[in-house]
């Protein structure tokens, strides 16, 4: 069940990383395009804007789902350092176990705005309002998958201790 | 006090003490707003998504992009190599070396860690080889890096820019004067430094010298020109600037200087979503939250309390100096800047403080932040880098910091410092 879950999120994690690194890559090149097409063109792009903010906003909602994978969500840390090594493991679990439910929360709320929402189109593009909003779901969805995951981590989610600081 | 007022301050600081990141503390405080107060849960989700379409916040990857794949192309050190061959034979030459690089670093970039990544990469070992203590040396690349958020373009103005809805334009150029003076602070503390010291002065470039470091680093000198000349001639906006500014990068690093590969540019991607996601993701999250804060009026409330209570307006700018510097030293702060940005915006408006000389205040505490121990960003960057411990570059950068709050004393109580270069009619 760990494994399996482990593994499953690896494969999510390394999707989710990809499809960020493309939809950056897509967001530069409409930006570009953009300024390319007015100055060069003379003519002002009416999509290229709405597609790099479409872009930008997966950049954000699967960062803030990869980052809790990757544990690089900027926090405070003193209280849980206090802690010897055992007991901040089980508070690491448990704040990884309230994350995922927050994802769970954020998901189901997703698909909330995103029924409420189905049936729009975007303002320039006229793409379906579901894909953007599409992202809330997905992004909680994912977000409950890598809580979960790191909370049943066999050993915690904390990184090994520091052999000593050779940098003192 | 209200549940929800409860949820939002009360409820906030305790997940963010005990551990919980900033982005989730948010997100869980707004969920449990919505659930006492019995809102409809598509909230949360509208608020998210609506918090991550600002066109504006798109230049914060891509700034942070951009300077990666300039440090990646080769263009950092083109840029140290020329500003070297400028001041490296003065008293304390090499650590000005790291500063007028940040500072042209600084007009590419506009993100602190990334500027501290990039010189003290290089002038950190540099600067202990050459005989500097590598305290210091590390410490003047960490001082040197917040010149980032001062200088345009700036991440950090971006973000305030977007949370005051102030012209982004007018609050680069509030932040010039500011970043010049700190510069001008730190090269004095470079010779300062290097006199007690009796550092070795390197020796002085030769013309051919200068100009060989000059036509290897035009490119990355024109990058800058390129950046703030499109910005301020209206060529394009600063999102546009951004890419731009990622586009020349490409550019040069894959077809001019041949030091970037394809192979070698998704890392570079997805290292810069990475530092973008963590700030965005605090700001798409506090969208939310900065609708129940104003739905419950916690920011214009306070702001009353403080008016009623406080009455100077000069001691009200003191203790907002002061609360930031003693919250920086325990929280992020762009997170700061997202979370309280409501209620500070409304202490600012009810003392009458010009929105834009307000912003500059906001982005020198910023900087100042950034350095600042225990937990400046750059500060563990120039842990990184040097090796050294917290507690060795946390005693070597206080002679900086003071210098940083000698900055934002003026920045603060002459408001022209910082508003000299707005255009005139404004």
């Amino acid at each position: 069940m760990t494994h399996a879950l482990g593994a499953v999120a690896r494969v999510a994690a390394a999707l989710t990383r990809a499809s960020i690194v493309v939809v950056a890559a897509l967001m530069l090149a409409a930006l570009c395009w953009q300024v390319l097409v007015r100055y060069v063109f003379a003519s002002p792009s009416i999509w290229s804007e709405e597609l790099a903010v479409l872009m930008f906003s997966w950049t954000v909602m699967g960062g803030l789902a990869l980052g809790v994978r990757e544990g690089w969500h900027v926090r405070l840390t003193l209280l849980p350092e206090a802690l010897p090594r055992g007991a901040r493991i089980w508070a690491e679990r448990a704040t990884d176990l309230v994350t995922a439910a927050l994802g769970g929360f954020l998901a189901w709320s997703g698909l909330r705005f995103y029924d409420i929402t189905a049936g729009s189109v975007s303002a320039a593009i006229g793409y379906p309002i579901e894909v953007l909003n599409a992202m809330a779901p997905v992004a909680g969805a994912l977000m409950a998958l890598f809580g979960l995951e790191r909370a049943i981590r066999p050993g915690g989610a904390l990184p090994p201790p520091p052999q000593g600081d050779p940098a003192a | 006090m209200t549940a929800i007022t409860l949820c939002l301050t009360a409820g906030f600081a305790g997940l963010v003490a005990i551990g919980f990141p900033f982005a989730i503390a948010i997100a869980l405080c707004v969920t449990a707003a919505l659930l006492v107060a019995d809102i409809e849960p598509a909230f949360l989700a509208q608020s998210v998504i609506s918090g991550a379409q600002s066109f504006s916040l798109l230049a914060i990857p891509l700034f942070m992009l951009a300077g990666g794949l300039m440090t990646a192309g080769g263009l950092s050190q083109r840029l140290v190599d020329f500003a070297g061959t400028l001041v490296r034979h003065r008293t304390g030459g090499l650590a000005m070396v790291a500063v007028l690089s940040a500072l042209i670093f600084s007009a590419i970039s506009g993100s602190a860690p990334a500027t501290t990544a990039a010189i003290g990469s290089i002038l950190i070992p540099a600067m202990a080889r050459a005989g500097y203590d590598r305290a210091f040396a590390a410490s003047i690349a960490v001082s040197a890096g917040v010149l980032g958020p001062l200088i345009p373009p700036s991440i950090a103005f971006v973000i305030w820019g977007i949370v005051a809805e102030q012209s982004i334009g007018r609050l680069f150029l509030s932040g010039i004067v500011p970043g010049l003076a700190l510069a001008a602070g730190l090269l004095v503390m470079c010779w300062v430094h290097a006199k007690r010291n009796r550092v070795p002065k390197l020796p002085r470039a030769t013309l051919a010298e200068t100009w060989s470091a000059f036509h290897r680093g035009k490119w990355a000198l024109l990058s800058p020109a390129i950046v703030l000349g499109g910005i301020y001639g209206g060529v394009f906006t600063p999102t546009e600037a951004a890419a731009i500014s990622c586009l020349y990068a490409l550019i040069i690093g894959l077809f001019v200087e041949r030091q970037l590969t394809w192979r070698g540019l998704p890392d570079i991607f997805a290292e810069a979503m990475k530092t973008s996601a963590i700030v965005c993701a605090i700001i798409a999250v506090s969208t939310g939250f900065g609708i129940l804060v104003a739905q419950e009026q916690v920011a214009t409330r306070f702001a009353a309390w403080m008016a009623a209570n406080i009455g100077e307006k000069w001691l009200a700018l003191a203790i907002l100096n002061i609360a930031f510097f003693l919250l920086a030293a325990v929280m992020d702060e762009l997170a700061i800047v997202v979370i309280l940005g409501p209620m500070l915006i409304a202490i600012a408006n009810r003392f009458g403080v010009d929105p834009i000389h307000f912003g500059a205040i906001i982005v020198t505490n910023v900087a100042i932040g950034m350095a600042a121990p225990p937990i400046g960003y750059c500060l563990f960057i120039g842990m990184a880098i040097s090796g050294l411990s917290l507690a060795r570059i946390s005693r070597a950068i206080w002679p900086q910091i003071l210098v940083m709050l000698a900055v934002l004393f003026l920045t603060t109580y002459i408001p022209e410092f910082a508003l000299m270069l707005q255009p005139k009619g404004r």
